[in-house]
């Protein structure tokens, strides 16, 4: 269980996210929709503690953060309780692919090498990637490297999974394959916030949607709800502006 | 007299080489203190460690910008008037202290560089699986670095090594100290510095060597 309460970070005098508050259940995939530079990777790296928020409480399972007052160990305690999946994927350059969804395992978790090497190629297998256990990053495509990037994130075994924009760096043929992974992960119950700007892929994986605008929740709801039956101006016309770029883009 | 004494020459070769465990052993010595050192002002300066930030600039700042000799002088003939432990001290020993000493500054600022060449979202991607930052830096951000600081800190490793011939300056028996001993009596001065020089001269290409090798396997990795 995860609930986020009245979490707000500014950066001097630019008010990132104000007063943001929710709560997502076990297995559930929230997906964050939202103009760009609204605050929705501010708020996974808030969740995350790469950003500290100025105010707010975030739970997830057991482990409670509030921003005004925790003790250093509380941030490590909460950072292993999530992952993160980056924009840029930021695999460690020196690492094989195999190495990278090693590291969680052996320097985080203390795993033996052994046991952490039977573990990654089993998710190495399972993100379809095992022929690629042995190659640097930098000989692989974009989608492999965001493959192994949410790997490398599974292996850390969190209780939620954090993904910023997933396919945004990608060129348009390798955005399939990494939605398809996270839609496969969706099926095993894996909980997840996701962030993006792929429409089509939000409504069909969410559970929930939330829609930010200047760093506050302008309006949330199941994907019915904010696809089919927008109620707030800014929502609708933030949606219409997508639906006229889909439109174009079909012709 | 002969120009140049052949036999004299060839005959001085192993007298000098004699002395050459002497250098090697200054220098590997002062080459790991000072990357210690180096490691631990570049660490400093990098994350910019607060009570020692202002330290460590002033510490680079005072070794890049005066030069070996004077600093060795100093060390050894000016300290030694306040401080009986240098009044005691073997050339050997106050000659590592001074090179390590002056090399972690000109090291610092090559490990700084690389470190500072490792991208932020290594860091983050370090932190964010649940890492510690001192894991991080240790097993994330330095191998990537060594990487990138090699060139400097072989370069400055060959410095290093020819800067140990300053050490018979100040009383340390090696190489340069047997042929000036040498050619004092028998003012063979060209054979005599010819000999030391060459030898300088090989041991360094060898390092060029072993250093273009590195570099080639490094850059294959990744």
């Amino acid at each position: 269980m995860i609930d986020i309460k009245h979490l707000s970070k500014s950066f001097g005098e630019l008010k990132v996210l104000q007063n943001v508050s929710f709560r997502l259940e076990e297995g559930k995939v929230l997906v964050l929709i939202g103009p760009s530079g609204t605050g929705k990777s501010t708020l996974l790296r808030c969740i995350n503690y790469l950003e500290k928020p100025d105010d707010g409480m975030i739970t997830i399972g057991d482990i409670t953060v509030d921003a005004k007052n925790h003790k250093k160990n509380d941030i490590y305690k909460l950072r292993r309780k999530t992952a993160m999946v980056f924009q840029n994927y930021s695999l460690f350059r020196h690492k094989t692919a195999l190495q990278n969804i090693m590291t969680p395992l052996v320097d985080v978790q203390g795993v033996s090498k052994s046991e952490a090497e039977e573990k990654a190629r089993e998710i190495l297998k399972s993100i379809g990637l095992t022929e690629k256990a042995d190659e640097y990053p930098a000989h692989l495509s974009g989608g492999q490297q965001q493959r192994i990037g949410i790997g490398r994130a599974l292996a850390a075994n969190p209780q939620v999974l954090l993904i910023d924009e997933p396919t945004s760096s990608l060129d348009p043929e390798l955005v399939g394959e990494v939605l398809n992974l996270l839609y496969k992960l969706a099926s095993q119950k894996v909980t997840m916030i996701i962030a993006t700007h792929e429409m089509e892929f939000a409504r069909h994986i969410a559970d929930h949607v939330i829609f930010l605008d200047e760093g506050g929740i302008v309006e949330e709801g199941s994907p019915d709800d904010i696809f089919e039956n927008p109620s707030k101006p800014r929502t609708k016309q933030f949606l219409k502006k997508f639906e006229q770029k889909h439109a174009m883009d079909e012709e | 007299m002969d120009r140049f004494k052949m036999d004299y020459f060839i005959a001085m070769i192993p007298k000098v080489i004699k002395l050459l465990p002497a250098t090697v052993k200054a220098a590997l010595l002062s080459l790991l203190l000072s990357l210690l050192l180096g490691l631990v002002l570049a660490v400093v300066r990098q994350y910019k460690i607060k009570g020692l930030y202002a330290l460590s600039s002033i510490y680079v700042s005072f070794f890049r910008g005066t030069p070996f000799i004077a600093q060795l002088f100093l060390f050894y003939y000016g300290l030694a008037t306040i401080s009986t432990t240098i009044k005691d001290m073997s050339a050997f020993r106050a000659l590592v202290i001074c090179l390590s000493a002056n090399y972690c500054a000109f090291m610092s600022e090559d490990i700084r560089a690389a470190l500072n060449s490792v991208s932020k979202d290594q860091y983050e991607a370090g932190l964010s699986i649940g890492m510690k930052p001192l894991a991080v830096i240790t097993k994330i951000i330095i191998p990537q670095a060594t990487r990138i600081a090699i060139p400097g800190l072989s370069n400055n490793f060959i410095n290093l090594f020819k800067s140990t011939s300053i050490g018979f300056m100040i009383g340390f028996k090696d190489m340069m100290a047997v042929v000036s001993m040498e050619t004092s009596r028998t003012y063979r001065f060209l054979e005599g510095y010819l000999v030391a020089t060459v030898i300088y001269w090989a041991i360094i290409s060898v390092l060029n060597v072993i250093q273009s090798h590195l570099e080639k396997k490094i850059n294959r990795i990744y």
